[in-house]
């Protein structure tokens, strides 16, 4: 059979204890990477590299995987098969693939590849494959790596005008679809995909129609799910019923008026917070009115659209998303203009009023933020578009779009920044000069960035033509410069010839940055140390302390970790000097995964208290104190100090609860390890509670069959054991135990010795609770 | 033997393939030998472990044999990780400290407290609550198969030494066995065959 299941090393009887296989798998894998930098044959599907798992559930699994052809990292999405699947079904199901794989759309996630596999392909033994979850045999699609979704986006609450920007680049992407006459079907917040350029796409097209959505389909069954007619004729189950429209509940098939309203409640849920039908789910009726607070902030032509796209009736909605798309778009830009005109005049009225007095008035900003047109203007455009037309390498025509948006959509946004800089000083008078001049310092460095990435482009191998995604979508983050504590401290030099070698230092570590982005540490290497030579000398001290926290981060990436770790304390103690407390930050917090990770040089905790001193300076971070919050738990725990576990953890629960989606795994699991606490401190009621919301996330997250879910079935058992005061509740006891054990049935899980213990135990208590009770059988 | 030994000096002298034959070699006995004593961070201790075995320009001893030099740096790697998350340092000892209670990562949470009844999770949680050297000692002796010099090669002790050691761990089992069971366990009984059964878990 496989000859590597047999050495010796791999044997054991069947029963015993078996070592976590794809915990080993997965180790052997990186070890021989950071070693020999080879590929481990046991972990590569096609030609790609299986990095590490980022989500699973009934779909199939999701990886973070790395194209060696491409040199970029990719998210590779492996489905099952439904059961019985011929051939002739799988190969229908790829041409639907590669009908999505054709949609070329800056608003649509680009699918770069897509395929079948068997058993064979993958070079594994059956209990590999088990153990890594995957689905044989299966189809594999690539797509581009995405940040996070719209549902993330929505936890921290952003202002109404951010979501209403990713609403529209949302909604083209579907105009896209239609235009194509594909439907999405599945519309909802965790489709809306977006990228580190902060650009919204929809994703997960069709994926639902053609394969076995197994775990949706059985929710959707419990609340009448859709049997719609595929193109193909099939009768399949798809889309969340939650976000469907009435006619798709009802059964009919899906169209693009259902795209419609399932895009409007994603939009009413992330404006309003609630779902317009929580309670009581009657889609038919009248749109509720929003509670006022919410409703203030969302302009109410909005709301006006949204009722309009949830009518019950398809008939009464938008004759189509490109209408919806251009009724959004008009708000949108009314929107802005009255914020310009409002800012620009300095007057708090708004309207025509604004505008009539505005008029005569000279605009001292008008010219700020043109600089942008000397890196990106016509010209430049032609030659990006030619570049990439003269290439040879695979997807060039197909991402030109995608990359030509990205710098449309930085230029524009960075002249925006640069215009509202000058008018915070100069027209509204709420900034001082030298508040401006750190501003425009940093603004510069940005667009510097910026045109190394355009010239990038313009001479563009095929290489760089792959990797122009992920470079594009490395550029520097233009609205930190408008924070105080984010920005940075150095200002420009007044003496021009200095400050064109700073500017040009910037530029090349700009550079250096984008080759690190593309996975060229090499080269990011040699162009870091050759503006450290440049800049050695009466240098910036900003300049100095950025280039050692970058060599520091380029070192951490090539698996250099002691080098990493002299770099970036040097780069610290530059920041600190100088009072860069955002770069400070960025390097403690390198320096603590470093050091007290990589490296395990016994000063975790001082790395930790440093880290955490230079956060609390940097000041709201919430989600970064929620890590450091919820690793003090973990030591705490450990060193058995229950009440500090205990408030650790519920402050990181509290601010995960508050950034997160409500259904995050990270919030799963900070719940359970609350449960652990509690038990330990002889708590079984309120460890209860925690276990069983840590369950339902769980379970809604990651299907009814996962370990984790068994985990926190394990303390829900044993919170119920420990306060179970006879037979009925003890039989409660053993229900939970047996599903936890049905779970990891079979399974060498550290859960099920666990379970088979506590069943043990009830079952112990049961003997024991039946002697003294003789008449109560 | 001599071919493993060949197989360092060439990967020393920067031929991969070597380097790649003696890691696939000896992978799985040395994280299977931290795993059951750190848990999740075996992986970075087994990358150290390799890479220290490379960067280490000491000759080695021909008669002690591969494995158990590889089972001594990884020891290494294992008393720094732990020392690391010990608290009070001075006190650290790997003959007074169990890979248990200094990194209970693996093994505090009060589900895994109750895991007592079984035969099989109630020795791997009473070798783990062994001091650390104890635990290796014991290991090595029923897994690995080796010889007292090797054994004290690892330990880095006088072969007299991995005797009484190897005396004291089994009567420390024994006891923890009894502590461990909720009613008297036929397991002491059958101590030592289980142990050895134990083995092929364990990748020896």
């Amino acid at each position: 059979m496989d000859e590597q299941s047999q050495g010796s090393a791999r044997s054991w009887m069947p029963g015993e204890p078996s070592p976590d296989v794809l915990a080993e798998e997965l180790a052997l894998a990186s070890l021989e990477r950071r070693l020999f930098d080879r590929r481990s044959p046991a972990l590569v599907l096609d030609r790609y590299v299986l990095l590490e798992k980022i989500g699973a559930g009934g779909l199939g699994v999701v990886f973070r995987a790395y194209d060696p052809h491409l040199d970029r990292r990719v998210a590779l999405k492996l489905l099952r098969l439904r059961e019985g699947t011929d051939e002739a079904e799988a190969s229908r199901l790829l041409d639907e693939a590669r009908l999505m794989a054709r949609i070329s759309h800056p608003n649509v996630v680009t699918i770069h590849d897509v395929g079948t596999y068997q058993r064979a392909d993958l070079g594994l033994a059956a209990h590999r494959e088990q153990a890594l979850g995957i689905p044989v045999p299966g189809v594999f699609l690539v797509m581009e790596l995405m940040e996070c979704s719209l549902r993330e986006v929505m936890r921290r609450r952003p202002p109404a005008r951010e979501i209403v920007a990713l609403l529209i680049d949302a909604a083209r992407g579907l105009v896209a679809a239609h235009e194509r006459g594909i439907v999405h079907r599945d519309c909802k917040p965790g489709n809306v995909l977006i990228g580190s350029d902060g650009r919204a796409r929809i994703g997960d097209f069709g994926l639902a129609c053609g394969a076995e959505v197994l775990g949706q389909a059985a929710e959707g069954a419990a609340e009448g799910a859709a049997e719609g007619a595929a193109p193909g004729g099939q009768s399949v189950r798809a889309g969340t019923p939650a976000y469907m429209a009435p006619e798709q509940l009802r059964g009919s098939p899906a169209d693009a008026r259902s795209d419609q309203y399932s895009f409007a409640l994603t939009g009413y849920v992330a404006l309003y917070q609630m779902h317009p039908f929580a309670a009581g789910r009657d889609p038919s009726g009248p749109l509720p009115v929003p509670p006022t607070t919410a409703a203030s902030k969302v302009p109410r032509r909005i709301h006006a659209i949204l009722r309009r796209a949830l009518q019950a009736d398809p008939a009464a909605r938008f004759a189509d998303m490109g209408t919806l798309l251009r009724e959004l778009e008009s708000v949108a830009r009314e929107r802005t203009r009255r914020r310009v005109l409002v800012g620009g005049a300095g007057l708090l009225t708004a309207g025509l009023l604004a505008l009539a007095w505005a008029e005569p008035a000279p605009e001292p900003c008008a010219q700020a933020g043109t600089a942008i047109d000397r890196v990106w203007h016509d010209d430049a455009r032609k030659r990006l578009r030619s570049s990439f037309a003269a290439s040879g390498a695979p997807f060039a025509a197909s991402s030109q779009p995608s990359v030509e948006h990205a710098l449309d959509t930085y230029a524009l946004r960075w002249r925006e920044a640069r215009h509202e800089a000058c008018t915070d000083t100069h027209v509204r008078r709420v900034q001082s000069e030298a508040e401006l001049d750190l501003r425009s310092a940093c603004l510069e460095r940005r667009r510097l960035e910026f045109g190394e990435v355009v010239g990038l482009l313009h001479d563009a191998d095929d290489v760089v033509v792959a990797s122009a995604m992920p470079v594009v979508q490395g550029m520097g983050w233009i609205d930190a410069c408008a924070d105080p504590l984010l920005r940075g401290v150095a200002r420009l030099p007044d003496d021009l010839t200095a400050r064109r070698k700073v500017l040009r230092a910037w530029q090349q570590l700009g550079r250096a940055h984008m080759l690190e982005r593309a996975g060229r540490y090499v080269e990011a290497t040699a162009l870091v140390r050759s503006v450290r030579q440049d800049a050695a000398g009466p240098a910036d001290p900003s300049l100095l302390a950025a280039v050692d926290v970058r060599q520091g981060s380029i070192a951490a990436r090539r698996g250099d970790y002691e080098q990493a770790k002299a770099w970036l304390l040097q780069g610290i103690q530059r920041a600190e000097a100088i009072r860069e407390d955002a770069l400070a930050v960025d390097g403690w917090i390198r320096l603590l995964w470093v050091a007290g990770v990589e490296l395990q040089d016994e000063q975790g905790e001082v790395w930790a208290g440093f880290a955490r001193a230079a956060l609390d300076r940097l000041g709201d971070d919430p989600m970064r104190h929620a890590q450091l919050e919820h690793n003090f738990g973990g030591v705490a725990y450990v060193e058995h100090r229950l009440g500090d576990a205990l408030a650790h953890y519920q402050r990181a629960l509290q601010t995960q609860q508050r950034l997160l989606d409500e259904d995050d795994p990270r919030i799963a699991r900070t719940l359970n390890h609350i449960a652990n606490v509690l038990l330990m401190m002889d708590e079984p009621e309120r460890a209860l509670g925690y276990a069983r919301r840590s369950l339902g996330i769980r379970e809604r997250v990651l299907g009814e069959q996962h370990p984790q879910v068994a985990a926190s079935l394990n303390n829900i058992a044993s919170a119920q054991l420990a306060s179970a005061r006879g037979a009925a509740q003890l039989a409660v006891a053993r229900a939970t135990v047996e599903r936890s054990l049905s779970i990891t049935a079979g399974r060498d899980l550290p859960q099920a010795s666990v379970a088979r213990t506590l069943e043990q135990r009830v079952r112990q208590r049961l003997e024991h609770a039946a002697l003294p009770e003789p008449e109560g059988g | 033997m001599a071919e493993e030994l060949e197989l360092l000096d060439r990967w020393r002298r920067g031929d991969d393939g070597a380097g790649n034959r003696l890691v696939r070699r000896h992978f799985h006995v040395v994280f299977r030998f931290l795993s059951n004593k750190v848990g999740d961070e075996a992986t970075d201790l087994t990358q150290q472990t390799f890479l220290a075995l490379v960067e280490r320009r000491d000759r080695l001893d021909p008669a002690i044999g591969l494995r158990a030099y590889v089972l001594g740096v990884a020891r290494h790697m294992l008393l720094r990780h732990l020392r690391g998350r010990y608290r009070d340092r001075a006190v650290f000892s790997p003959e007074r400290v169990s890979a248990f209670e200094s990194p209970p990562d693996l093994g505090t949470s009060p589900t895994r407290r109750i895991a007592q009844g079984q035969d099989r999770v109630l020795l791997d949680r009473a070798l783990r609550s062994l001091p650390i050297d104890h635990q290796i000692a014991l290991e090595l002796h029923y897994w690995h198969e080796l010889g007292i010099a090797q054994i004290a090669t690892v330990l880095e002790c006088s072969p007299s030494s991995v005797k009484s050691r190897l005396f004291r761990a089994r009567h420390g089992l024994r006891r923890q066995v009894e502590r461990l069971s909720t009613r008297p366990s036929p397991l002491l009984e059958r101590l030592e065959d289980e142990l050895s059964s134990l083995r092929s878990f364990s990748g020896g």
